[in-house]
């Protein structure tokens, strides 16, 4: 019956463009459907993905956690956080709130320049306002600072959020209908595996749910050996399916991670984590 | 070939006053003294059979159920498996890990004080679905346990 | 900044001796996918642990340890203000030595 309701949802919100369906009616919809498939699940539980659905992954997580290595990225996020800007300012200056934790707040909508901003981007901002060069997507010091300013906001619940403005709804939008669009030469959307087969396997792998897909982002993945983005794991996704895939900080990846984090809000931010 | 407690702690308080003599940091070429311990050129080609000789030096590895192996029975990513060795036997002195299947099945050697309790985790890599094997030498004896690990994804790197 | 973290805890009778350690631990097996050369092997070959400067511990390493590789021990004993050092050697020459005191 639930499926039915959701079903319908979909369907409303994304073959009737003048009628889409409003971002909380999806989030509500979509947290519903989440709850009643894993009744035993919390919001916790969402948020540690995979791990939530396979003891045996989880028993070897928790065994990782004891000592994890994403705690380098951290250590030297925050060097690179607390170090000043050759004008003797410092990133506190743009984000005098950090230490309490702001990551829950991103992605984020910006009036001004009407587009989605990244905790990624707002780093770069922050360093060009100070003179400084912007720092390439994925490179390591972007990525430690975003591990860093993560790690300050474990717990915190994930806040996003999407003005009743066009723009803001817009991009919305955009992420949402290509998160349920299928693609590639498997004809996969997103949704395909991780909302309509969420907790199967398909071969060895688990499929993680939508709900709490981005609360541990950065992550370090076993397979990378090292601390990365969501951004980056899209790619491999859009790889696994044999599908063309945009690149790190693009509009519609973070038009997408727009969509992916207004969903899972209310869950607790819990990066940066390990993944397989 | 076994050494006496004593013969152990002389050679740690020998080696211990060589390392204080040294200053720490990083990148810092070392004396050759690491390659005469373990070198890399003896145990890279080692298969697994040529190892347990070499360990063993041909005494019999006795099974033993005083030394417990905690390991996932099926790892998510064989780049990363954690695992724990314990044991309660008496006087042990060397824990070996050995990865079976593995491209160098070799891993580690653990050499213990008797300031160390038998009790000791690391992080391996594994290639493929393999038996995972601790050897534990203690009182002039090498006992051992295993487990089998399946491996979904290959984790040497690459 | 040094690579070796230490964490140390106080047991009933004994000290649990925790390290996490960034290093490639590249094993000389792996083909750079880009540039199509292999990756030249680069690991810890030994590890010690040293209570008040005396070793306890010496961890003889192939390559097979995951990268940023991780120790955890248990030292009988160990007293609020004892030093436990954490040192490394590589196979290209480089180390690292860290010290802690137990809390």
């Amino acid at each position: 019956m639930k499926q039915l309701r959701y079903g319908l949802l979909f369907l409303s919100s994304l073959m009737i463009a003048p009628i889409a369906s409003a971002p909380l009616d999806d989030l509500n919809a979509l947290q519903q459907h989440f709850f009643t498939q894993f009744p035993t699940l919390s919001r916790q539980d969402f948020a540690n993905g995979v791990y939530a659905l396979d003891s045996d992954a989880k028993q070897s997580w928790l065994a990782i956690e004891q000592f994890p290595p994403y705690e380098i990225a951290i250590d030297l996020g925050k060097q690179l956080f607390t170090h000043p800007f050759s004008n003797g300012l410092h990133y506190g200056d743009c984000f005098p709130d950090y230490q309490q934790g702001i990551s829950q707040h991103y992605p984020y909508w910006d009036l001004k320049t009407q587009t989605v901003i990244t905790l990624s981007q707002a780093i770069n901002r922050c360093r060009q306002q100070n003179q400084a060069p912007p720092l390439p997507p994925t490179s390591r010091a972007l990525i430690n600072l975003t591990a860093y300013l993560t790690f300050l906001s474990r717990d915190k619940p994930i806040a996003i959020t999407v003005p009743p403005e066009p723009g803001a709804r817009a991009a919305y939008q955009h992420g949402k209908k290509y998160y349920h669009q299928r693609r590639g030469q498997l004809n996969f959307s997103c949704a395909s595996c991780h909302v309509q087969n969420a907790g199967k396997r398909l071969r060895t792998e688990t499929l993680s749910p939508l709900l709490g897909q981005t609360s541990n982002w950065p992550t370090y993945r076993l397979k990378w050996g090292r601390v990365g983005t969501l951004h980056q794991r899209f790619i491999g996704c859009h790889q696994q399916i044999k599908a063309q895939a945009a690149a790190p900080q693009s509009e519609i990846f973070r038009n997408l991670e727009y969509y992916m984090s207004y969903i899972s809000n209310g869950l607790p931010v819990n990066g940066p984590s390990i993944r397989k | 070939m076994t050494q006496t407690r004593r013969q152990f702690i002389k050679k740690s308080l020998s080696l211990g006053g060589a390392f204080l003599g040294s200053s720490l940091g990083v990148l810092k070429p070392l004396l050759a003294q690491t390659e005469t311990r373990w070198p890399i050129s003896k145990f890279a080609h080692l298969t697994y059979q040529t190892a347990l000789k070499r360990i063993t030096g041909g005494q019999p590895l006795i099974p033993s159920k005083d030394i417990t192996l905690t390991i996932p029975r099926i790892a998510e990513n064989g780049a990363l498996v954690p695992f724990t060795v314990s044991s309660t036997l008496d006087m042990a002195e060397s824990v070996f890990i050995l990865v079976k299947n593995n491209p160098v099945p070799l891993i580690a050697r653990f050499t213990l004080s008797p300031q160390i309790n038998s009790q000791l985790s690391a992080r391996l890599k594994m290639a493929e679905t393999s038996d995972v094997v601790s050897i534990v030498l203690a009182n002039g004896h090498y006992y051992y346990t295993d487990k089998t690990v399946k491996v979904t994804l290959g984790g040497c790197g690459g | 900044m040094s690579s070796i973290k230490i964490r140390t805890k106080r047991q009933a009778d004994s000290t649990q001796i925790r390290t996490l350690i960034a290093h490639p631990m590249e094993t000389g097996l792996n083909t750079d996918s880009k540039t199509k050369k292999t990756i030249a092997a680069h690991f810890i070959q030994q590890l010690t642990v040293r209570h008040n400067d005396i070793i306890i511990v010496t961890t003889d390493l192939a390559s097979g340890i995951s990268r940023n590789p991780y120790f955890s021990f248990e030292m009988k004993g160990g007293e609020p203000g004892d030093k436990i050092t954490i040192q490394w050697t590589d196979n290209q020459g480089n180390s690292d030595s860290q010290d802690t005191l137990i809390q």
